[in-house]
């Protein structure tokens, strides 16, 4: 399949851009960060069409197996919104922290933390190609899946995982420029990553909410408990609870700058251990992510 | 009563708020990392007989619902409780209060601030106070007036509005543990029943029947992958009629409080199975068709063979190396006398795997047919908490919204009474003062430009 192929490309677009964001750092470079940035927007929008072509030929297939649910084009494009299996969700995970580091770039011109940005985007696009049972072929939907609130729940939940990535990225810059010795960093440049750590964990945290009720909801429609104790479920709570704190902690305690940067880490650890981890360590209801 | 002060003020401080969140935390990894629920048997075989003493005494076999951590949730209510009575209402005085101008010098020390030297006036420095905030507010002071603008003075009491909301989805959780069940019914299409399996081993009855007129279920081409099954309900109460409804998945039927959840199915009865008998030595071939148990007589005094066990889609247990299905798989016992003398499993996709198991015999798997018949299984739920759990979830994503996406801020204008000194512009934001900045620098743009 096209699509495919498409994001292997994809794969090492984001890791030239990377080597060209680690040649602009090293060497003080702008050109070489202008073009890291341009490479990753042209790998995003190369990962865009692969979206599209790929929700396009899922929609179809749908339509075609199961027309009495997909109904038209748009409401089937709702339903199989390619977030449905790990692989899909890997790829959608890049596609957004990309997008998300994109606008921030072109906003307030924070080009150093894209380069964990673009690694953790080429990182996420490699592991969905590599884990091959994680799911390549479009595959049908049990019943349970076939929800309303099933779409919904699960983009959420990765915008979330995506703000929480780039707030990582963010903070692995912010610790590692602090480290530079013999070139200090302006305080202004610090203070806005340390902004750019806090909101993003702010929209991440909120969507998280949202993802987690909207989970609560389908599950108490689909099985009639909006809470079981599911090993995702309790994790995603974790998760939430430890940018909780972080949020506490800042509005109450003022931590900010170094201490944030720290937490937002261990926050996105956590993030990743919801995400990879419990699949791949403990098991669940959520199996869509597991690699058989 | 000064202990009870510094109890009450540990008691509502953050710091004791990020400590419960993170203990919280760090004891729900515990649940995840031992697997909740499992049967005695397999936690002795994992822990030991005393690890498994040990840990069926603090809970952890059962940790979500045991007696310590329902305490640390109340702790955090509490907690949260706490903190909302004590700063909710001051929050809500202070949005409401009267404001008064600072000092001039005070507002030399707002993070924001701009001097504009030249002549201005007044009514175009009121618009664009005006295009940041709705209502603008004049103070006349003795050196000079003040403008204020404001927004977003409600955003302090967000934080608020999200505790409450979690404590009203906590109390539903706890109306729902306290007034509520889940239990399972499983009824074989045509019958009726009224017997719920309550989680943990209860057995109860509803004062109506559920009737399952018919069960459908449609598979996916050529696979066993199931891609919509429903069954057609209906109640009895006192010999009447009182609901009736086809639900299936993400579909469910609500009567009196209860609501009946499609949950799965299965094969009411057992399948029939057609088997070739091989006799090895005369090369005799016959075809039976038999059921489950059924004896089949072959040569010899009181010897027969029956299948005793059936998968329609077996998966050998490798020890969790492969998870290869081996499609349909019947397990065939040999017995002599009455007593078994060998069993061993036939594949009806691999007819040719180890003929000479059976001794004289070979046996095929040929085919099976399952049973007309399927039974539906129900997740039966009550849960009285379940509408005040959407009521603060929604609570919370509105104070989430509020408190998070936007922020208290506020600019103060002071204009001297003499002329010749400069016009100063003082902001401040409460938190997020990045966005600020840019707010109140493309504010000020105008005004510096003439």
């Amino acid at each position: 399949m096209t699509n495919i192929l498409l994001f292997t490309a994809v794969t090492y677009v984001f890791f030239g851009a990377f080597l060209l964001y680690l040649l602009s750092l090293a060497f003080r470079n702008e050109r070489a960060g202008q073009a890291a940035a341009l490479g990753l927007a042209l790998g995003w929008a190369m990962e865009t069409v692969g979206l599209v072509m790929r929700t396009y030929e899922f929609s179809r297939e749908m339509m075609e197996k199961m027309p009495e649910k997909a109904g038209s084009f748009l409401t089937s494009l709702y339903y199989y919104f390619p977030v449905t299996n790990l692989y899909e969700s890997l790829v959608f995970f890049a596609w957004t922290t990309v997008l998300i580091y994109l606008w921030i770039d072109y906003r307030y011109k924070a080009r150093g933390m894209g380069a964990p940005v673009a690694l953790l985007a080429c990182a996420s696009m490699a592991y969905a190609a590599l884990s091959k049972s994680s799911g390549s072929e479009i595959e049908p939907l049990v019943p349970a899946l076939q929800s309303n609130w099933v779409t919904i729940h699960v983009i959420t939940c990765f915008l979330a995982y995506a703000f929480f990535a780039v707030s990582f990225g963010a903070s692995i810059y912010y610790i590692v420029s602090s480290r530079r010795n013999g070139q200090p960093e302006h305080q202004r440049d610090r203070d806005v990553l340390d902004g750019i750590i806090y909101k993003t964990v702010v929209i991440g945290f909120v969507l998280l909410a949202i993802g987690i009720v909207t989970g609560a909801a389908w599950a108490d429609y689909a099985w009639g408990s909006y809470w079981s104790w599911d090993t995702k479920e309790t994790w995603s709570l974790i998760t939430w609870l430890v940018y909780a704190a972080f949020l506490h902690s800042r509005f109450a305690l003022g931590w900010h700058g170094r201490r944030s940067a720290i937490f937002s880490i261990i926050g996105f650890g956590v993030t990743l251990f919801c995400y990879l981890g419990v699949n791949l360590v403990l098991s669940g209801l959520h199996s869509y992510g597991s690699p058989e | 009563m000064k202990w009870i002060n510094r109890f009450w003020s540990l008691f509502i401080s953050t710091k004791l708020t990020v400590v419960i969140l993170i203990t919280l935390s760090g004891t729900a990894i515990l649940g995840t990392l031992i697997k909740q629920g499992l049967p005695q048997a397999d936690y002795v075989k994992q822990y030991g007989e005393v690890g498994f003493r040990l840990f069926s005494m603090l809970g952890l076999f059962d940790l979500y619902h045991s007696l310590w951590f329902q305490a640390f949730l109340m702790f955090l209510c509490l907690n949260l409780a706490a903190c909302v009575l004590e700063r909710l209402p001051r929050e809500w005085k202070a949005a409401r209060r009267a404001r008064t101008p600072p000092a001039p010098s005070q507002l030399n020390s707002y993070p924001m601030k701009e001097e504009i030297k030249k002549e201005m006036d007044e009514g175009r420095l009121k618009e664009i106070f005006s295009s940041f905030s709705r209502s603008v507010q004049e103070f006349d002071g003795q050196e000079g007036t003040f403008l204020l603008a404001e927004r977003g003075r409600y955003r302090r009491l967000g934080p608020h509005v999200v505790h409450v909301g979690l404590l009203v989805i906590l109390v539903g959780a706890l109306i729902g543990s306290l007034l509520g069940f889940r239990g399972t019914i499983n009824i074989p299409e045509g019958e009726s029943s009224a017997k719920v399996f309550i989680e943990g081993g209860r057995l109860s009855l509803l004062n109506f029947e559920i009737q399952c007129k018919s069960f459908t279920v449609e598979f996916y081409p050529n696979s066993r992958r199931p891609k919509r099954f429903a069954s057609h309900l209906v109640i009895i109460e006192n010999g009447r009629i009182s609901a009736d409804k086809i639900i299936e998945v993400n579909d469910p039927l609500s009567y009196k409080g209860l609501t009946f959840y499609q949950a799965g199915y299965g094969p009411a009865g057992e399948p029939t199975f057609t088997i070739e008998l091989v006799d090895l030595s005369t090369d005799k071939r016959t075809i039976h068709t038999i059921g489950l148990h059924e004896k089949v007589p072959i040569s010899g005094e009181n010897s027969y063979f029956s299948i005793i066990d059936f998968s329609t889609s077996f998966v050998p247990d490798t020890g969790g190396m492969s998870h290869r299905d081996l499609g349909p798989t019947a397990l065939v016992a040999f017995y002599e006398g009455g007593r078994t003398i060998k069993s061993f499993p036939i594949f009806q996709n691999y007819p040719e795997f180890e003929p000479g198991r059976g001794g004289r015999y070979n046996i095929v798997l040929k085919g099976f047919r399952e049973a007309e018949r399927y039974y539906t299984e129900l997740q039966v739920t009550k849960d009285p908490g379940t509408w005040l759990v959407w009521l603060g979830c929604g609570i919370m994503l509105i104070g989430l919204f509020h408190a998070l996406l936007s922020s208290h801020r506020w600019i103060w204008a002071f204009i001297p009474q003499d002329k010749q000194s400069p016009i100063l512009l003082a902001g401040k934001a409460e938190k997020e003062r990045l966005g600020f900045e840019r707010e109140f620098l493309g504010l000020i743009e105008p005004l510096k430009r003439g």
